[in-house]
């Protein structure tokens, strides 16, 4: 089934001094209409580059981006504005990403006035409101500046500046990140009641498998630039099977006294993959590492139920 | 738990219920002047330019005498109540002078600087914003230009335009204009690496939008600060030029030329070059101190 | 007693500025024994960093301000709440003296904790001698002996700060805060910049460190997990304040207080299926200008009357756990009054 988002073997390739860094390689998914795609894994995995590839921010190397039956991977920037009010983006650090000089209402308005959406400046100024109703925002911010804001108003805002256009896919960079964890689940709450309301598809970028695995329909886990391991996300959690995945969800610091659960420390940390050589690129830091891991990538493998691993062992590690 | 209610909340309240009343609204113009405020040194310059200012507005109003007022029995007397700086070889009063070189010095210190930004500014937010082969490009060209010190190049743009305020100005601009590109370029290099430029693209702003609303203002607070030091290196130039006679000439009053014809003076009548010479240094440390308000005042940072 | 190595004693600290005064810590008292590691947990701006910079007397001058109470180092008080400038600078000097060697800290971003022109090895030497009377050799060793116990091969010690990772970078901090074996350790936020695989590596390594030289830890986090890892005992800070007091167990068997309970619901679990997220509406009070009543009100679920312009005190529910809150006063008076009788 075709999907809103389809991408094929999408690579981007950054030119570093010493080489070429593989900063997104050979990742293909699809997201379909009002789901959530999670895109989990450590700084340096290249979640953030793929998600600003898909939008353009940065043009990718090779493969394919297919939006709604249309290949948008090459098109020129012409074409690409008049379909970018459909694909929107909320960022990391709401701080840093608004401009510091601008009042909340222009940074909402700042949209519709370059897509020329409205007019005159009344059903502008309406529209501003209605969005501040939308995620939240008590209409007596509306000329306050960002850095009067706490953390969870400052998102706030960067999501109603990515809804201004009616968008259908919206990129969530890290939306919840720097946010403290009472602000974090109001977030987390407004981002689920506008996906239903509106229909939205979400490709969530995230380090935090806990929130990942509460709001997504899919699981993308990262390494190093490749997709190690996809599927749904109960599938995944009921049915960890790549070394990494395990390793990771054991490491996450489980709020409870309760079942702790055995702890897998990793060896070393994660290289950039500059010139990466031919072999599994988890292989220096697993613990089941072994001979052909060194001399051959594995390549992403369907273990049944959609269930897809990138690991030459899966099943004797497992016991399928 | 009782609340605590310490002095300095005293101190505060007091504060507060002397604002009470007045809109508390704050923006980051606002928040600017706040902390210009608060700096003691910034509000002396800025009192001191203002003053300049007024001076250069009213000078026939404060000069007891005119510009040329030649008056050959009173040639060389000290400063006096009657001639408050003395007078020159000629017998005319330097009070007068000085007060009417404040109408060249200001202005042109400003104006050199204000084009000198214009140019600069186009050609360094051009090789900043799109990188690569334009920035080589407009860069090393300034590269070679920057490699002749600015004032032998205002002196040559000078000599081969001829004498003339206009002249002058076109010089000194042209020759701070490669500086002060680099000083743009830096300011909006910095800026551009952050989010909500990326964020601006992400809704699809256009390149001049991303420059003029995005960049430019929040690299405002480096170039504002330049440009003050610029005017203050202007005026500085004007005066070295006019001191080896390319500048304004004669009988115009202007501190520079003022100081470059008393010059044979230094022996016999030091207060000839004292007064022009103040002056110079008064509006330097003015801007200066000013400028240097500024930048701190628009950081929002040193809060 | 003896045993107590840190005790914070009824700490109010403001930071005095122009627009106002915050009352950043608001009668925080706990104590740590030699070997104990407390959590501090709460969101941003509760004063949790304000706490640690206190005991430290690292306090921003000249807005900070400690107002009143104590901090008991070894039994020797080490904040001056004096405004006299001589009485400040003497416990500056004072304060110069023990940092790094009987107390240190680790901030949370290792990158700018390090000075990056000197070599890594040379940074935890200059510590030790800085503390100890021993010749440059001697602290050569110790301080290749304190990388290897902090898992960096000791031949890197000619190594500069960039040539290291994140994680590593966070090893070396730890090896310079340890270095001089101090009483007490400080450790705010020290994971939150660092990947999930290298946060459990680094927590595994203070977990070891920390039972090897019996040092007391106070581990300042937002991450109730991270408590649940390492912690003793927790202290949940809301607005300045002490809200919940106990041993981990009581926090999280337990939790009383109805922000702590809050805080619970509001994290999405790894183990549950839910919905949808409990989250609780509003903001911090702003600690310019703190109200009256008790500080949670506005946004507790299980408010009353008797949170209206009075602030609780601390309760003791059970032993060594307390909670600030109204609620539960009844239930611990009515106990106490329980006990009584059965004593009569």
């Amino acid at each position: 089934m075709s999907g809103m988002l389809n991408v094929k073997n999408l690579k981007k390739y950054f030119p570093v001094s010493g080489g070429t860094l593989h900063a997104v390689d050979d990742v293909s998914f699809t997201l379909n209409y009002g789901e959530t795609l999670g895109v989990v894994g450590e700084s340096g995995c290249g979640k953030s580059t793929l998600g600003k590839t898909i939008l353009r921010l940065m043009a990718p190397t090779s493969g394919e981006i297919v939006f709604e039956g249309k290949d948008i991977t090459f098109i020129n920037n012409k074409e690409f504005t008049a379909l970018r009010p459909q694909m929107q983006m909320i960022f990391q650090d709401p701080l840093s990403s608004l401009n510091p000089r601008m009042s909340v209402s222009q940074q909402i308005a700042e949209p519709l006035r370059i897509y020329n959406y409205y007019k005159s400046s009344d059903e502008m100024e309406k529209r501003v409101l209605e969005l501040m109703d939308t995620v939240g925002l008590a209409r007596r911010y509306a000329e306050t500046y960002p850095h009067e804001l706490d953390g969870g108003r400052r998102q706030r805002i960067g999501i109603a500046r990515a809804l201004a256009l009616n968008p259908k896919l919206i990129v969530c960079d890290e939306p919840v990140s720097a946010l403290d964890v009472l602000i974090q689940a109001q977030i987390l709450n407004l981002l689920q009641d506008l996906q239903k309301e509106r229909g939205l598809s979400y490709m969530f970028i995230t380090h935090n498998l806990s929130v990942v695995k509460h709001i997504s329909n899919k699981i993308c886990v990262m390494y190093l630039g490749q997709v190690i391991e996809q599927c749904e996300t109960k599938e995944l959690f009921k049915k960890t099977l790549h070394p990494y995945t395990k390793a990771l969800l054991s490491a996450i610091p489980v709020p409870s006294l309760k079942d702790r659960r055995e702890r897998i420390i990793l060896k070393g940390e994660l290289t950039s993959p500059i010139n990466p050589k031919n072999n599994c690129r988890f292989a220096p830091r697993c613990l089941y590492a072994r001979e052909e891991c060194f001399s051959s990538c594995p390549k992403l493998q369907d273990v049944g139920g959609n269930h897809q691993v990138a690991c030459h062992f899966v099943k004797e590690i497992n016991g399928l | 738990m009782a609340k605590l209610y310490t002095p300095a909340m005293a101190k505060i309240d007091k504060k507060k219920a002397k604002l009470k009343g007045r809109i508390q609204k704050t923006s980051p113009g606002r928040e600017a002047w706040k902390r210009l405020r608060r700096n003691k040194l910034a509000i002396g310059g800025l009192v001191i330019l203002g003053i300049l200012v007024l001076i250069a507005i009213f000078a026939n109003y404060i000069a007891p005498e005119g510009i040329d007022n030649q008056v050959l029995t009173r040639t060389l007397q000290t400063p006096s109540t009657q001639h408050l700086m003395g007078t020159d070889n000629f017998g005319r009063d330097i009070f007068s002078r000085v007060i009417y070189g404040t109408r060249i010095s200001l202005p042109v210190g400003f104006i050199c600087t204000f084009l000198a930004f214009a140019f600069g500014g186009v050609l360094g937010s051009i090789a900043a914003f799109y990188g690569g082969r334009a920035d080589n490009l407009i860069m090393r060209f300034m590269d070679i230009f920057q490699s002749i010190p600015p004032l032998l190049m205002a002196i040559a743009i000078a000599a081969s335009l001829g004498n003339g305020v206009l002249n002058l100005v076109l010089a000194i601009s042209l020759s701070t204009t490669p500086g002060r590109s680099r000083v743009i370029r830096a300011a909006i290099l910095t800026v551009k690496s952050n989010d909500y430029i990326e964020s601006a693209r992400a809704i699809g702003a256009s390149s001049a939008r991303q420059l003029l609303k995005y960049m430019l203002p929040n690299a405002m607070g480096p170039i504002l600060t330049n440009f003050t030091f610029g005017v203050a290196a202007a005026i500085l130039t004007v005066s070295s030029m006019s001191y080896i006679g390319l500048g304004i000439t004669a009988p115009t009053p202007e501190w520079g030329s003022m100081l470059s014809s008393s010059k044979e003076l230094m022996r016999v009548a030091p207060y000839t070059l004292y007064f022009p010479g103040l002056m110079i240094m008064i509006t330097v440390l003015a801007i200066n101190l000013f400028g240097d308000g500024l930048r701190d005042a628009l950081d929002p940072r040193l809060k | 007693m003896s045993d107590k190595v840190l005790e914070v004693k009824n700490l109010i600290v403001h930071y005095e500025t122009e627009d106002g005064v915050a009352e950043a810590v608001n009668d925080v008292s706990f104590s740590l024994s030699a070997g104990e590691t407390l959590g501090l947990v709460g969101e941003t701006g509760a004063g949790k960093t304000t706490i640690a910079l206190t005991i430290m007397g690292l306090l921003p001058k000249p807005a900070g301000q400690v107002i009143s109470g104590e901090v008991l180092l070894n039994g020797k008080n080490i904040v001056e709440s004096s405004r006299s400038r001589f009485k400040q600078r003497a416990n500056e000097r004072m304060m110069r003296k023990l940092r790094g060697d009987d107390i240190s800290m680790i901030f949370q971003d290792p990158m700018s904790a390090l000075n990056p022109v000197t070599p890594v090895g040379e940074q935890i030497a200059e510590v030790l001698r800085l503390h100890n009377k021993i010749s440059k050799a001697e602290a050569v060793l110790r301080a290749t002996e304190m990388m290897e116990l902090v898992g960096i091969p000791g031949e890197r010690y000619k190594n500069y700060p960039h040539e290291f990772s994140g994680g590593m970078k966070q090893r070396i901090v730890i090896a310079i805060a340890l270095a001089c074996n101090p009483r007490v350790l400080i450790a705010d936020e020290p994971t939150t910049a660092l990947d999930v695989t290298i946060q459990a590596q680094v927590l595994q390594l203070m977990n070891g460190l920390k039972q090897k030289f019996n040092t007391a830890l106070l581990m300042i986090t937002h991450d109730l997990g991270v408590v649940a890892d390492i912690c003793d005992k927790c202290g949940v800070i809301y607005a300045g304040q002490m809200v919940e007091l106990g041993s981990v167990e009581h926090i999280f068997n337990n939790p009383s207080h109805p922000y702590t309970k809050a805080l619970f619901n509001a994290l999405p679990s790894l183990d549950k299926d839910v919905e949808r997220l409990e989250s609780i509406q509003g903001l911090m009070s702003d600690p310019m200008n703190l109200p009256p009543d008790c500080t949670f009100r506005e946004r507790c679920a299980e408010k009353c009357e008797k949170c209206v312009n009075t602030d609780p005190p601390l309760f003791e529910t059970e032993p060594g756990h307390y909670v600030r809150c109204h609620r539960i006063a009844p239930a611990v008076e009515a106990e106490a009054s329980n006990a009584k009788e059965a004593a009569k």
